[in-house]
């Protein structure tokens, strides 16, 4: 067990430095110039010059690599170049923002797919049904920014209940968590509906039943247990990716998260910044994994007995 | 067992967001509400460059002179007096007696030196500084030879030259600018790397509170150089705010001001819309051409003549309408709002037919292919797309080459060769024509990525420009455009109108420096 955990912490490391170094060079490779996109396009080349210097632009990509992962390591990420604020305090200042805005939008997703799902595998075909299924549809077609602004217009303008954007309090968190949830959910609800009705037909159930169990003792005990082990696997993707930034959703309501960061810095050149998001997001992707793997391991002998 | 994880979950969240939550209190009614799309990355003077860093500096800071009411002319602000030597090589300006930071310091004719030295500082990485290079010791300061500026002397406590290398009649107007702004010393020391979020200076607002990404918020500056001033007691500016959502925010009473012009889209309906048309703002200079370079050095491009016939091959009211209605024909490179237009130039008639004709006779046949760059703006994309359609049909046709601004700059300015076409937009920094000319058609311009190069265009442009401000410099200037619509070196598109949407409550007025007057701002 503690071999396995080593080897799996070994493994998340690699993946991290793995990241962080295709990262730098994708970077490093993108057309323009951060001292460029810094003085703007009406700075003579000498005042260019003179930052590319300052900021070591110059050298090549392993003095700068090396330079990097040096400082990296010790837990200095630099400054970004757009406002010369320390990168790592950015990013920890930015994370509790997007932490409350993931798992506010994952709530929603999560109370209101997992009913809609079940309901609509106990009765296929259901009007419910066809509901979650229009609704995932509609979800997934959608644009957020769209729902997110006609939310916007509705619920903080005509019918002002919700501030209309910004970020402080509950009530600025509502709307963008609905409408992270509303795409959300009916995604999750075609999973656990999917998962429970092939599980349904599996032999257990059969005995389950033949032993004469009730049906919500059925579904409780082995029907559930078994069809939200996929949805566990789900959360834990979602989550990354939630955690990893929610552009749109914080560019429109205007919320000071991660994504919004990393898209700032992405538009500006601003590497030391990028590198920090992306080090951030993939630290968050890696360890959910991990933390969803532990968890199977909680949940399902199988997978404990292969571990062994 | 599922809804109950929900209902944790739920819970967990509820807990996270009130602890960390800042409950937003009571608005005050006295407070000059702001909004912002963009995290203001800095206030720092010398550092900003963008549309909302300028405004948000000019919150804080303020220089030795400063526009009119009418934007008219240039009038003392921290300096009492100021003049400028028959030759133009000399400026002398004289501080107010007793002018003073918000701290309450004393401003001396040092703080100014000082001020000017630190913008030239390498490691200030002022992107702005170059409008002062003309500053007599700066290229050895810059280098390090010199300790100090050579061409700003200290007179006395409250007087302060500056001595040029050569005339810059424009120079008086970039003192206005955000560059020209005072920054005390002690507050850049004590603020040490974070001076761009610690700003303190003399103008109208001090900081009170910085939260990156949330908001910044500031109270009045007892110690303004003007008694009364500003009326608000203070500001809180919102950032992050998207500004369609502003725009709602401003119509629903909850904030005064947007730092981000109307949104294309947005503008029809406020127009249209007798309740809160008047409250749109144009903002007063921010003097703008949109134009299509081309590069001058390749064939046909080379041609006279070519480059006439795709100025009237361009449908430009219908460019207009693309922009709902917010732009106006440009004849040529400089806007009707600045001195020194030449305001007897005839609009470019849209005539396909006599374009095709030119274009023949020039020997551009059938089948001309070339390439247009353009950034990713979505005004530039529907204005290149327009006129992709209106050169096809006089049979040159285009193809649109759409990248990000940074791979756009990194090539327009490293890669000039490699162009054909390229369309964008120039800001002028001060509305005077020599901040067309120079960077944008002089041979060698920093700007001029068509590479136009007239030599006895740049003999008219040194004669108009070494005029000082007044009718000889606006005649002579009016006279170089039309030379400069003779050769045709773009396809002059439009002058885009620019506009703040205000609250109902709010009036303030637009300079050409800082875009906001944030101290002649009131309550109606």
């Amino acid at each position: 067990m503690t071999a396995y955990l080593l080897r799996r912490l070994v493994g998340a490391l690699v993946v991290i430095w793995g990241v962080a170094t295709i990262s730098f060079v994708l970077v490093f490779l993108m057309p323009g110039d951060a001292a460029r996109m810094y003085a703007g396009p009406r700075a003579p080349e000498a005042t260019v010059e003179r930052i590319r210097q300052e900021w070591g632009l110059n050298d090549s990509l392993p003095v700068q690599y090396v330079r990097f992962l040096g400082r990296a390591v010790q837990g200095d990420l630099g400054r970004s170049t757009r406002d010369g604020r320390p990168v790592l305090q950015a990013v920890i200042e930015r994370v509790p923002v997007t932490i409350q805005l993931a798992l506010a939008g994952l709530s929603v997703e999560l109370l209101l797919g997992i009913p809609l799902g079940i309901i609509a595998a106990l009765r296929p075909g259901s009007l419910i049904d066809q509901f979650t299924t229009v609704l995932s549809l509609v979800g997934v077609s959608i644009p957020q920014f769209a729902v997110g602004l006609v939310a916007l217009y509705l619920f903080g303008f005509v019918i002002p209940i919700f501030p209309l954007g910004g970020y402080g309090t509950i009530a600025h968190l509502i709307l963008p968590a609905l409408v992270l949830g509303f795409s959300g959910a009916a995604f999750y609800a075609r999973v656990l509906r999917s998962s429970i009705l092939e599980i349904a037909n599996e032999d257990y159930i059969r005995t389950a039943r033949a032993k004469g169990l009730g049906a919500r003792a059925i579904l409780n005990r082995h029907l559930l247990r078994n069809a939200l082990l996929p949805v566990v696997t789900l959360i834990g993707l979602d989550l990354a990716l939630l955690l990893g930034g929610v552009v749109v959703i914080e560019a429109v309501f205007g919320i000071p998260g991660i994504g919004l960061q990393a898209w700032t810095a992405i538009r500006n050149q601003d590497t030391p910044m990028i590198m920090g998001t992306v080090l951030f997001a993939s630290i968050a992707v890696v360890g959910l994994n991990l933390l969803i793997d532990l968890l199977y391991l909680a949940l399902d002998p199988r997978v404990r007995l292969n571990a062994a | 067992m599922l809804p109950r994880r929900g209902t944790f979950l739920f819970l967990l969240l509820i807990t996270v967001a009130m602890l960390s939550s800042v409950l937003v209190g009571a608005q005050e009614e006295n407070i000059l509400r702001i909004l912002s799309n963009a995290d203001i990355r800095t206030s720092d003077p010398h550092v900003a460059y963008e549309t909302e860093t300028w405004p948000t500096s000019a919150l804080f800071y303020i220089g030795l002179v400063r526009w009119n009411d009418d934007n008219t002319a240039l009038i003392p602000a921290l300096a009492e007096t100021y003049s400028v030597s028959d030759d133009g090589l000399v400026y002398t300006f004289t501080l107010r007696e007793g002018v003073k930071f918000s701290s309450g310091r004393d401003i001396t004719s040092a703080d100014v030196k000082w001020s000017f030295e630190r913008m030239f500082r390498p490691e200030t990485l002022s992107p702005t500084s170059y409008m002062f290079e003309a500053i007599a010791g700066v290229p050895a300061f810059i280098d390090g030879s010199a300790t100090e500026i050579s061409g700003i002397e200290i007179v006395d406590e409250r007087t302060v030259t500056f001595t040029l290398q050569f005339p810059v009649w424009s120079l008086i107007q970039r003192f206005a600018l955000p560059p020209g702004f005072i920054v005390p010393e002690e507050a850049v020391e004590a603020a040490g790397d974070n001076f761009a979020r610690m700003p303190m200076g003399a103008g109208p607002f001090m900081l009170e509170t910085w939260e990156s990404g949330v908001r910044i918020t500031g109270t009045r500056n007892p110690n303004y150089y003007e008694a009364g001033k500003p009326f608000f007691d203070g500001f809180e500016m919102q950032l992050g705010v998207e500004p369609s959502i502003g725009i709602l925010r401003i119509e629903g009473g909850e904030a005064d001001i947007a730092l981000d012009f109307v949104p294309n889209a947005e503008y029809p309906r406020i127009v249209a819309d007798a309740a809160i048309s008047a409250q749109l703002l144009p903002t007063a200079g921010f003097a703008n051409i949109d134009y299509m370079i081309f590069n001058t050095t390749i064939e046909p491009f080379d041609n006279p003549d070519v480059r006439r016939a795709m100025n009237i091959a361009v449908d430009r009211q219908r460019l207009v309408q693309i922009l709902n209605g917010r732009a106006l024909p440009a004849e040529g490179p400089i806007p009707s709002s600045v001195l020194g237009n030449n305001s007897t130039l005839t609009p470019w008639e849209y005539n396909p037919d006599e374009a095709r004709a030119l274009l023949e006779s020039a020997g551009v046949t059938e089948g001309l292919t070339v390439n247009m760059l353009v950034n990713t703006d979505p005004t530039n994309l529907s204005v290149a797309q327009v006129l992709v359609a209106d050169f096809a049909a006089v049979g040159v046709t285009v193809e649109l080459t759409s990248v990000d601004n940074a791979q756009f700059l990194d090539t327009v300015i490293n890669q000039p060769d490699t162009l054909e076409l390229v369309l964008t937009n120039w800001y002028l920094d001060y509305p005077d024509p020599s901040n067309v000319f120079e960077p944008l058609l002089q041979c060698g311009g920093s700007y001029n990525w068509g590479q136009f190069c007239s030599e006895s265009l740049d003999g008219l442009f040194a004669t108009a420009n070494s005029n000082p401000p007044g009718d000889a410099r606006w005649a002579a200037f009016s006279d170089v455009e039309a030379a400069i619509v003779e050769e045709a070196p773009w396809v002059f598109l439009q002058h885009q109108a620019n506009y703040y949407f205000t609250s109902s409550r709010l009036l303030i007025a637009s300079d050409p420096a800082t875009l906001l007057r944030w101290d002649a701002s009131t309550l109606r």
